[in-house]
């Protein structure tokens, strides 16, 4: 073994890593965009799919993950490369998907925390939905119309990117897994108080019977499927690379099967009590303005940001301190996810080109605010919301149908499972076995197929075409592209390629 | 609350909840095996 991969940063203990993943996997996904899959798709009705999602691909794929991270000990692409060098542009599609993300992911943590300074003032005034969209946002009407620059914005985004190169240039135990063990338990405390009080305001049951009453006939709508593994697969990090990255600085011998279920399970409990408050304030105000719930607001990316100030406006004196409560809980579970989407995307290139970590998060962390700038014009909510929709229902599922296939047809599936199997104290068996082999392919294929017919039929959100070509396609193309440029860039050390995981894990025995 | 959404909420929060206990159950219960049988003298 090279030098290198025996100095391979190392999580300090497991609960530090265990703590880390569900940082990445607990996260704006579970509190901004989890909330509003559901409030778009019925409530009720997309927890099926959604169940069904979590079994059939989600943790199979997480469990392949938390392998190829721990026994290849790489990041994904070194990790596909050291299988078969030809395979190596697989791992490199989710690490290219996880900077897209982190881009638009700064500009909500930016927004978050200009809510977290607006919070102490309830600086948003009585009508929340006007103030997101005109005085805070300065909304153009299209995402080629950029408008002017959003100074405020702007602030919040050298805050994360400037936070993040401070916290993350550090080692792996100094940096990640130090913020984790403080900002996770902070988060959980926060969110489980603004739980508490959503479902005990007068109407929360209006709400909590939206979120709970299943509606059978809509599950015919393939969109509420797509949309129910495009949540799993983004809530819980898969097929971007930073699960793959993080189980990588895990000791060979780790388990992988159980500490992908505590994962999951951890990241699909918290999600949905979070949707237990934010149904419970939608009743609340239902109730308050006299309508139906699922007419409440508009929904859409700004539901965080337009249902809870509404709730603490109505709220009185406690509405202060739930805001100020709110907005830190949702600016942490923002930052443990956007490190781990950081550090996803920069293993690789120490991997790859042998750069010190120090100066690749100088430069991602600069090039990274300068491109993300472009989320903080006028158009920035209607590009990100152009950008969401693409990269989670096409490059994720892609990237996911890819791994199945690769783990499934190329490494051959019984080896890998023994692998899997090798050290932990579960093991998978012919449930998991199918479903990498035939389940996750075929049912993420259908939901492409499905989406590219939605949207030629259907478009998407009323977008004109030139725009979801520009920031859609565009940003589909531009994740290609690099995928391909870099696979084909020559190793620093193409010694870390030879690397026998059968017989690295002999060494175990 | 309507009763079939009581049912529903009792379904929708147990799984993960339940789930999860198990899986930390059995990362505690393996976690104190292995911390038994390293103290136990050779």
């Amino acid at each position: 073994m090279s030098e290198k991969k025996s100095s391979r940063q190392k999580f300090n203990s497991k609960t530090g890593f265990m703590l880390a993943a569900i940082g990445s996997a607990v996260g704006l996904g579970n509190i901004w965009r989890f909330p509003y899959v559901l409030y778009e798709n019925g409530g009720g009705s997309f927890l099926i799919p959604y169940f069904i999602a979590i079994f059939t691909a989600a943790l199979p794929l997480l469990i392949v993950e938390y392998t190829l991270g721990t026994k290849f000990r790489a990041s994904a692409p070194l990790a596909f490369a050291r299988n078969n060098p030809k395979l190596e542009w697989v791992g490199w599609i989710p690490t290219m998907i996880s900077l897209v993300l982190i881009l638009y992911y700064s500009s909500i943590i930016s927004w978050a925390i200009n809510y977290f300074g607006l919070s102490f003032t309830l600086g948003w005034g009585n009508d929340p939905n006007a103030y997101y969209y005109g005085d805070f946002l300065h909304s153009t009407d299209s995402a080629l119309h950029l408008g002017s620059i959003n100074f405020r914005v702007l602030i919040g985004l050298i805050i994360v990117w400037a936070g993040t190169y401070f916290l993350c240039s550090k080692s792996i135990d100094k940096g990640i897994e130090k913020v984790n063990k403080v900002l996770l338990p902070l988060l959980a405390i926060t969110i489980l108080f603004v739980v508490i009080r959503g479902v005990t305001l007068d109407g929360a049951s209006a709400g909590l019977n939206v979120l709970f009453t299943p509606d059978f006939t809509a599950l015919k709508d393939p969109r509420i499927w797509l949309a129910a593994y495009s949540q799993v697969f983004f809530s819980l990090s898969v097929a971007m690379g930073i699960m793959i990255t993080y189980s990588s600085y895990l000791p060979k011998d780790s388990d992988v099967v159980n500490t992908a279920y505590i994962t999951g399970f951890a990241n699909s409990a918290f999600e949905l009590t979070v949707s237990l408050g934010v149904f419970g304030i939608l009743g609340y105000m239902a109730t308050q303005q006299g309508v139906p719930v699922d007419s409440v607001v508009e929904g859409g990316m700004g539901l965080a940001f337009i249902v809870f100030p509404e709730a603490f406006n109505l709220m009185g004196p406690l509405g202060h301190v739930l805001g100020i409560v709110f907005f830190a809980s949702l600016v942490f579970a923002g930052f443990t996810s956007f490190v781990s989407l950081t550090e996803a995307f920069i293993t690789p290139f120490i991997d790859k080109f042998g750069f010190e970590r120090k100066k690749v998060y100088s430069v991602v962390c600069i090039g990274g605010f300068l491109i993300s700038s472009i989320y903080a014009t006028g158009a920035g909510i209607l590009i990100l919301d152009i950008v969401d929709y693409f990269i989670n229902s096409y490059a994720i599922i892609f990237a996911g149908i890819l791994e199945a296939v690769v783990v499934a047809y190329f490494f051959k599936i019984d080896k890998f499972q023994t692998l899997t199997n090798s050290t932990s104290i579960r093991k998978v068996g012919v449930l998991w076995k199918y479903s990498i082999l035939f389940i996750v392919p075929i049912l993420l294929s259908l939901n492409l197929v499905l989406f590219t017919a939605d949207l030629f039929i259907n478009g998407y959100g009323g977008y004109s075409v030139p725009e979801l070509l520009t920031f859609g396609f565009g940003t589909l193309v531009l994740v290609l592209l690099f995928t391909l440029i870099l696979s084909k860039l020559p190793w620093k050390n193409p010694k870390d390629l030879d690397f026998d995981v059968e017989e690295d894990q002999k060494q175990l025995d | 609350m309507e009763t079939q959404a009581i049912i529903f909420m009792i379904i929708g929060l147990g799984i993960p909840y339940t789930l999860l206990t198990l899986a930390l159950r059995k990362q505690f219960t393996h976690d104190k095996k292995v911390q038994e049988n390293q103290e136990l003298p050779e």
